[in-house]
């Protein structure tokens, strides 16, 4: 039997794109199972799947994460991101032998990662320990179009055998993370009468979640089928089955339909759920996949880098760009991105820096609207921050170190270490101010590319003024008639306690100076928004000349006989040793140095003064840009995997490209590589948008420019790279910049859309 | 069918240095309810009555023991009584008589460690066991050094120990020399968040994915920073460690197995020597370029 569902299947593995265009694993090893299902995981940034096996075994490590579906870590009452039933769960029958694939691995497996049309493909052999070998291929993905939705393909084709099959598609009953701990208690696991089954879970808090599994055969209908579903008490899987009798060297195949929903997007999650999936059932495979390719298509257009001449870092970036891309949803402002993303458990799923300051500048250049639903996260979450900074005795918004629903701090205070019965303090929550500037320059950013008014009068202003008092607050007046920030640790998280710390204080002084530079344009073009948000904030005429008075008087490093921008007050007075004559020339020095210890010496952990140059190329051009490179590159060990894509993207403006190109290397290959050796706690997020900037910004050079308030481009390609390709938008338009090699030069043009054809109405070269 | 007993050898030269081995060869058999099985290898003949006195052995010492005799080169001998599949492991001190104390081991300890084709206990002249209460694993976060686990689970489960793996991770050389499957932690404060996940993550990984574990096995984790050898002779006196079981490449040459030989001249306690193959990748990431 072929039926033409069939075919469509296996023309989805015959129409997989070229390499560039996916991450092929072929093979199965039990030891890596955990790194790889993190590396294949689908979304669509309400919903992240992990890409385990379909068949459940010893070796998997499955989960469904729900964005903003967070639940209490039971010591510390931590909001923790749920682990959720693993949605694509499927046993295989023979003859009533229920087939384990426990201890064996499957033979001739093969899985794929389909970054182009958002998908996972994979084919294996089962054989059920008697010899009975069945092919499998099986596709999925969480639709772009609902997303609620997920979709599963499964064909099933007896090798040397014929005989009673049965397929079980089952919703678990429990599901638990890494520590054993289970955040849901099942509510219901029953059966869909002729339709499928219905799970209902509820977290600690009491947030109900909701999935329904429905399936359908391809068969025709003269072949004899039974379909039952059942469910059951509690922990009980729901599980819809289909029996028949199969023959050798036929195949057979399903769709099912899973659809996901939680309280804090629906108040009936469980009547939604059921309805989405009887809606999505109804549609032929054709469409739904065909209207995934369109959506992803979509994406792609604005998103994509075409690196010519290298496919590695052609390939290794567009995965990347696929997992931020899955990570962000333009329509669900509640919630940001985790630093593991939907892919692991890592960091409890909380958000940090690493969105603003890593990802944010991709979403801000090719994806607006997921931008837009990036920085309104910070905004709903700004009383959140209010109330940090009232806790802790300072005024306005401190953003939290790590934040989840609210914006309250969840950094937890300390781990406990279960074996060895100690807790370890974590003091980030509270050292790591500058989060709160991050954030803000993420707001003047945005504003930037997209101006987007709208935004800045509904809560960007709100967020810059409130950060703005906060550092005023945060900061003390010396002898010296400057203000200084002491007390708390930069992005070098090597050395804690600092005072002073450039990063810091610059940053600090740019969020004064920007919220001021705004709040006057706002008073100029939107006189009644202006006072409306600074009534609202309770800021008064003084307060805003004190800011003013404030931002100019910040400490700032200014020694032009130092060897580079000091760090932290007191830092030139450390061990000056690099690296390497520290005598290590492999791993960071943090593995054979204990902290107290590596707090004396000047090796960093990632550079905080070439972070500054990253974000503020004109500060680099001010301040000496060689000068403080060469000096601090060799004293950073990378112990933190942001390190790598900021001296990439600097070492290749600075035309160092063997340099650039090794760290590029080690930024491309992080999760691919397990460079970290943890990607089984998910993809490192900000590595991904750290890839994209290293590229975009250190080899294609484009860089916002601050003073002039435009855009730039000033190009570096390695010889080996051709041409370089991307899109970047500011003040609301699409640029697309073609840059070309041996000689350099390169084309802008600007893209309106006019009856959905592109229209070029600007070129420039150099 | 007589149902024949699992046996632990213990070959003996008659010098008080072999003789090292005997108690911990005694207590490992008592554990894994094996018998032991004495191996005296000489170029003549003795008579069963003098084997005792010859070996050094009062008549009151491991009376059940059975004592055989063979002649030829002893390496050989060990080796080919290896084969059998009945044997759960050669309990063998690290210098015979003939043997200069100093090096990892002599001839005949490394021919066997080379060839044996069971596991290889090896006893340092001042090594001692009572009981086999506390098994250390070292591991470095590789899988290849995880195949040691089903021996110390097997070992566990049939004398009831605890296992303690201590794991030591490997500098960061070059991500594409890692072992594929490699998890490392550090134990760094960054990763202090996740520190309690990446424990889980390792003891499912490397232990709860073998056939071999069980929930009754109780598994503890220690993560070590710095020199390897010394991290686990310390950890070896911290825990109280009765055995160590340790993986081992298969090759002493020049530059091999540097943790190990160090471990062998310094651990007083006996090392249970695991020959593994390096993990081979049996999977792999389809890369352009």
């Amino acid at each position: 039997m072929e039926t033409e569902m069939t075919s469509g299947l296996k023309e989805l593995f015959s129409s997989a794109p070229e390499t560039t265009w996916r991450i092929d694993q072929e093979g199965f090893d039990p030891y890596q199972e955990h790194d790889i299902e993190s590396l294949f995981t689908i979304g669509n940034g309400y919903l992240g799947v992990r890409g385990s096996s379909e068949p459940l075994g010893r070796f998997s490590r499955p989960a469904m994460f729900v964005a903003g579906l967070f639940s209490p870590e039971p010591r510390l009452q931590m909001p923790q991101l749920v682990v959720c039933p693993f949605p694509f769960s499927v046993k295989l029958c023979i003859d009533g032998h229920c087939l384990d694939p426990e201890p064996h691995v499957p033979e001739e497996h093969r899985r794929i990662l389909d970054l182009k049309r958002g998908m996972m493909l994979r084919e294996w052999v089962l054989d059920d320990g008697d010899g009975k070998r069945t092919a499998l291929r099986a596709v999925r993905g969480a639709s772009l179009e609902n997303r609620h939705v997920l979709f599963q393909y499964l064909e099933i084709e007896p090798l040397n055998y014929s005989g009673d099959v049965e397929v079980q598609f089952m919703i678990p009953g429990s599901a638990s993370n890494m520590g054993g701990i289970s955040h849901l208690t099942l509510e219901e696991a029953s059966p869909l009468p002729d339709i499928g089954t219905i799970s209902r879970f509820k977290t600690k808090n009491d947030e109900e979640l909701a999935i329904a599994s429905i399936s359908q055969p391809w068969f025709s209908d003269e072949l004899e089928v039974s379909h039952t579903s059942e469910g059951g008490d509690e922990s009980s899987d729901a599980t819809e089955s289909w029996r028949w009798h199969s023959k050798q060297g036929e195949t057979y195949g399903f769709t099912r339909i899973v659809s996901v929903s939680t309280e804090r997007m629906n108040d009936s999650p469980r009547d939604q759920v059921i309805l989405d999936s009887q809606e999505w059932l109804s549609k032929p495979m054709a469409d739904v996949i065909g209207g995934q390719i369109d959506s992803w298509e979509l994406l792609w257009r604005d998103s994509d880098v075409k690196i010519k001449g290298d496919d590695f870092y052609q390939q290794a970036l567009r995965f990347y760009l696929y997992h931020m891309l899955i990570s962000a949803n333009p329509d669900d402002p509640e919630v940001s991105i985790g630093a593991r993303t939907l892919s692991g458990e890592g960091y409890n799923g909380h958000v940090f820096w690493d969105t603003e300051t890593f990802m944010f500048p991709f979403f801000v250049a090719t994806q607006p609207e997921m931008a837009r639903a990036l920085i309104k996260y910070r905004h709903l979450t700004l009383d959140g921050a209010r109330r940090k900074a009232k806790d802790l005795g300072f005024e306005g918004a401190y953003y939290p170190w790590e934040s989840a629903l609210t914006g309250d701090e969840v950094t937890p205070k300390e781990v406990y270490v279960e074996d060895e019965d100690r807790a370890i303090p974590i003091h980030t929550g509270f050292l790591q101010t500058h989060i709160t500037a991050d954030v803000a320059l993420a707001v003047r950013r945005y504003w930037h590319a997209t101006g987007d008014d709208t935004f800045m009068r509904e809560g960007g202003l709100e967020i810059l003024l409130e950060t703005a008092r906060f550092w005023k607050s945060r900061s003390v007046e010396g002898p010296d008639e400057c203000f200084h920030i002491e007390d708390l640790q930069g992005p070098d998280e090597y050395h804690i306690y600092v005072n002073d710390n450039a990063y810091t204080n610059y940053m600090a002084s740019w969020n004064v100076l920007r919220a001021l530079e705004t709040l006057e344009w706002m008073r100029e073009n939107y006189p009644t928004d202006a006072e409306t948000i600074l009534a609202g904030c309770e800021m008064d005429q003084s307060e805003i000349e004190g800011l003013q008075d404030y931002a100019t008087r910040i400490y700032f490093p200014d020694d032009p006989d130092a060897p580079a921008i000091e760090q932290f007050r007191g830092f030139f007075e450390l061990d000056s040793r690099t690296v390497a004559e520290h005598g290590r020339k492999d791993g960071p020095l943090s593995q054979a140095m204990e902290p107290d210890l590596l707090q004396k010496t000047q090796i960093l952990k990632q550079p905080d003064i070439l972070l500054l140059f990253q974000l503020f190329p004109e500060l680099a051009c001010k301040k000496g840009f060689r000068k403080n490179f060469e000096y601090y590159e060799p004293r950073c060990d990378h112990g933190s995997s942001l390190s790598y894509p900021t001296h990439a993207l600097l070492a290749a403006r600075l035309g160092k490209f063997d340099m650039a190109l090794d760290y590029l290397g080690l930024t491309a290959r992080l999760d691919l590589d397990d460079v970290m050796g943890n990607a089984a706690l998910g993809i490192h997020a900000a590595t991904a948008g750290g890839l994209w900037q290293a590229i975009v910004f250190g080899f294609g050079g484009l860089r916002y420019d601050e003073e002039s308030d435009s855009v730039l481009v000033d190009p570096r390609l390695p010889d080996h790279w051709e041409s370089l390709e991307f899109c970047a938008f500011d003040h609301g338009e699409i640029f697309e910049i073609t840059i070309t090699n041996n000689p350099v030069s390169w084309e802008i043009r600007t893209r309106v859309s006019e009856n959905g054809k592109t229209k070029q109405i600007r070129s420039s070269s150099p | 069918m007589v149902k024949q007993n699992r046996f632990v050898l213990l070959p003996l030269d008659g010098s008080s240095t072999s003789l090292t081995a005997l108690e911990p060869a005694r207590v490992l058999a008592d554990a894994c309810g094996s018998s032991l099985r004495i191996l005296h290898i000489c170029d003549s003949e003795l008579p069963q009555t003098d084997i005792r006195e010859h070996l050094g052995l009062s008549e009151d010492e491991v009376p059940q023991a059975t004592i055989e005799i063979a002649t030829g080169n002893p390496a050989d001998v060990i080796i080919e009584y290896t084969k059998t599949s009945l044997m759960d492991s050669v309990v063998m001190a690290t210098h015979g008589e003939s043997e200069q104390p100093h090096g990892l081991t002599g001839p005949v300890t490394s021919r066997v460690l080379l060839e044996s084709q069971a596991d290889v206990v090896v006893i340092r002249p001042r090594a001692h066991m009572e009981g086999i209460e506390r098994i250390l694993v070292p591991m470095d976060g590789t899988p290849s050094a995880a195949e040691a686990m089903p021996t110390a689970l097997n070992l566990a489960k049939r004398t009831g120990a605890s296992i303690h793996m201590l794991h030591v991770p490997p500098l960061r050389v070059d991500a594409t020399l890692l072992e594929p499957g490699t998890l490392l932690f550090e134990g760094a404060l960054d990763e202090a968040d996740d520190l309690q996940r990446l424990r889980d993550e390792f003891i499912e990984r490397f232990v709860c994915c073998h056939p071999s574990y069980s929930e009754e096995i109780p598994i503890h984790l220690e993560i070590g920073a710095g020199e390897p050898t010394q991290e686990i002779l310390r950890a070896i006196r911290r825990v109280k460690a009765d055995m160590v079981v340790a993986s081992w490449h298969g090759s002493l040459g020049s530059g091999h197995a540097q943790t190990l030989k160090r471990l062998v001249c310094q651990s007083d306690a006996p090392i249970l020597v695991v020959k593994v193959q390096a993990h081979t990748r049996t999977s792999h990431l389809i890369l352009a370029g």
